[in-house]
């Protein structure tokens, strides 16, 4: 017994017994995806579009991470494989794999991952700075983590990827 | 670019086993390889980096070509064809290919031209690959 009564409840308004949420915590819009068992995060705004079913044209003189280019409503992009910049094991894409593409220090690219889980809100205060029993070199590629459906997720920092990857290394 | 301006006219060839093509108006000739006399001095096109070896038995064939001031000599796969392609089917090499894709004297990509045809269309500038031979 807490001492409340049902008559108590029933005439307290609504808006006193919902959670309080924090307007000043604004919202990210993150896309949450797989990538070699491991579940990655990228900001929204970053994601322009999320392609389940696009083929992709190999071209020859690429590196194992560029998978080729795909065609875009007329636009030519590429996909990139993340595996190498992550240091995850190689893994071919099955059935659920996505591209997403993403832009990210003025360049524009594909990204392949294994599958896309959700696209979400989250209150700004959800991402969790990176801890240092991270992976030394996710350090300049992530900005952060957060838990969704109580799997640790890291927070991806496209713009570092893009600039790194387009440096030649991945 | 054609009349039209909606087409580009191009000589169609293969590298290795890709499709590729250089503007029509570079082209000056196109003659059979000797295989029995072969040139030593003569640039061959289709063992630039990236590539698979040769279709079998693919015919090989020297491409006469100009930029405008020089003549020069490369020797590439066949069948060489006169074709055109779409504009719109053309496109600059996106960043990172052009950052990351090791094909010297490729500058832009074609999709293909027909539903059949399973790979991009390399667009070649042969004055990006150093040291064409005079001929």
């Amino acid at each position: 017994m807490n001492g409340i009564t049902l008559n108590q409840i029933v005439t307290q308004p609504t808006t006193v017994r919902q959670t309080v949420i924090e307007l000043d915590d604004p919202l990210v819009k993150l896309v949450i995806f797989e990538l070699a068992g491991q579940w990655f995060a990228l900001h929204g705004h970053k994601v322009r579009e999320i392609l389940a079913r696009a083929r992709v044209f190999f071209i020859p003189g690429c590196p194992p991470s560029l998978e080729g280019v795909v065609n875009v409503r007329g636009d030519m992009e590429t996909v990139i494989r993340l595996h190498g910049l992550l240091q995850l094991p190689e893994q071919e894409p099955g059935q659920a794999a996505a591209i997403l593409l993403g832009q990210g220090a003025e360049i524009r690219s594909g990204i392949r991952v294994d599958r896309v889980l959700d696209v979400l809100d989250l209150p700004e205060s959800a991402i969790q700075p990176l801890p240092t029993s991270l992976p030394a070199h996710w350090h300049t590629l992530a900005l952060g983590v957060l838990r969704y459906r109580e799997v640790p997720v890291t927070l991806l920092d496209l713009d570092a990827i893009l600039t790194q990857y387009a440096r030649g290394l991945g | 670019m054609s009349a039209h301006h909606h087409t580009l006219e191009v000589v169609r060839f293969c590298l290795g086993n890709w499709p590729a093509a250089v503007e029509a108006r570079t082209v000056l000739a196109c003659r059979q390889l000797d295989p029995d006399t072969p040139d030593p001095a003569l640039s061959d096109l289709t063992t630039l980096p990236g590539l698979s070896p040769d279709a079998h038995n693919a015919p090989r064939l020297v491409l006469e070509w100009t930029d405008g001031n020089a003549r020069a000599c490369w020797v590439v796969t066949g069948p060489v064809t006169l074709s055109t392609l779409p504009i719109t089917t053309i496109h600059p090499l996106p960043p990172l290919l052009a950052m990351r894709a090791r094909l010297p004297g490729v500058c832009a990509l074609a999709w293909p031209a027909n539903a059949h045809e399973q790979e991009v269309i390399l667009l070649m500038d042969l004055t990006r690959i150093s040291k064409p031979v005079a001929c």
